[in-house]
């Protein structure tokens, strides 16, 4: 009876075992893959933070040049008798 | 069924950026809202798998929640990103259209510019245009011509010509001369009045020249008869015979080295006439010894 017992309970602790590094496994699993996600996140900031730099070195070009077409058509309109 | 208009087109244009900017604000929104449902999600595991009994039902059933949370989660990550990067390029292709704009209008106002300068140069030079002309049509007629005549003079300095006949008066000229005819009416003067330069006119030279030597010979011929180098001797240092000596082009006995090719004639002291020493002729020197001989019995007969 105890010699059942005995056998009963190693193979309660081996399936518990079992289970355990099933588990184990899955929230590794789960880990790795959510690691994953958080590198493509960090990626994905990086990428889009240059893009969004060179955007606004671009666009801040553009105002410049605006700029300076708006005084130099401003000027023109002022003296309006230098095309007539 | 769709009617394409520009105006229609305008307006679907932003519509479209509105729309898209609109699915990315929502999808942002449903990423940010994952967070609170996992946290409710996580407690309630928690919680009933420590009050309830059959905890590996529990369990798997939580495996299969974080699972789906997790794909769920990528899901909308990925939707967030997409819906960025399609915003983000749709701003660049406005960015380079609004570029494209600002350049031609700055060529635009470059080729205005350029324009108004170079009118400006136009009416500038309009104003101080000097012209150039050459001096035969600027200056007076008169004035003009005797520059011609003297330019054409000194072409025909620059010609070894000794003759330099006068030119004729051009149609138009006054009476009054011009430099030129002037010029040129002296040296015919000249030419005319003195021996030439030919050899062969040298016997015309001769009988004028011998005339005058044979003048001042005489004078000396009282004295003592001398020969013909004596003679010279004395004829160089004699001022009055000096000219003559010249004029016989017989080099100078005391500076034999100079061969004298100028003649100042006594006649007309102020003109300076060339000519080249005259060829000895016969009867000239013939004519000198017989004087000699002639003189030696007169000698003779005063002694």
């Amino acid at each position: 009876m105890s010699r059942a017992g005995g056998i009963t309970n190693a193979v309660n602790v081996g399936i518990a075992v079992q289970a355990d590094w099933e588990n184990r496994e899955f929230i590794s699993n789960i880990s790795l893959n959510v690691r994953r996600l958080f590198e493509f996140l960090l990626q994905f900031e990086a990428t889009t933070k240059s893009k969004l730099a060179a955007l606004n070195e671009k666009l801040d070009i553009l105002e410049h040049r605006l700029e300076v077409l708006e005084v130099q058509v401003s000027t023109a309109t002022a003296n309006p008798s230098v095309f007539t | 069924m769709q009617q394409w208009r520009p105006e229609n087109a305008a307006m679907t244009f932003d519509e479209v950026s509105m729309e898209r900017s609109k699915s990315f604000v929502k999808a942002l929104q449903e990423l940010k809202n994952l967070r609170p449902q996992l946290y409710s999600a996580a407690e309630y595991c928690e919680k009933s798998y420590l009050h309830n009994e059959q905890k590996q039902m529990v369990l798997d059933n939580l495996k299969d929640y974080a699972v789906q949370a997790i794909v769920n989660a990528v899901d909308h990550l990925g939707t967030v990103a997409y819906k960025l990067t399609d915003l983000f390029e749709q701003q660049t292709l406005d960015v380079s259209t609004a570029e494209l704009k600002i350049s031609c209008l700055n060529q635009q106002i470059l080729t205005c510019q350029t324009y108004t300068d170079k009118e400006g140069l136009r009416q500038q030079r309009m104003f101080t245009n000097t012209a150039r002309h050459h001096k035969h049509y600027i200056l007076p007629d008169s004035v003009s011509r005797r520059m011609q005549s003297c330019s054409q003079l000194q072409i025909d300095a620059n010609l070894i010509h000794v003759q330099a006949k006068p030119r004729p008066d051009p149609p138009g000229s006054p009476a009054s001369k011009t430099l030129s005819w002037l010029l040129a009416s002296e040296t015919n003067s000249a030419s005319d009045g003195a021996p030439r330069e030919v050899s062969g006119t040298g016997d015309a030279k001769a009988p004028k020249i011998t005339s005058e030597v044979f003048h001042l010979l005489n004078a000396e011929d009282a004295a003592a008869p001398m020969p013909l180098s004596t003679h010279l001797r004395s004829a160089s240092s004699n001022p009055t015979s000096y000219t003559a000596l010249h004029s016989f082009g017989i080099r100078d006995p005391v500076e034999p080295s100079k061969p004298l090719i100028t003649f100042r004639s006594f006649d007309n002291p102020g003109r300076l006439q060339i000519y080249r020493p005259p060829v000895r002729s016969k009867s000239l020197l013939s004519a000198f010894f017989a004087k000699n001989k002639s003189l030696k019995p007169r000698k003779a007969s005063v002694l």
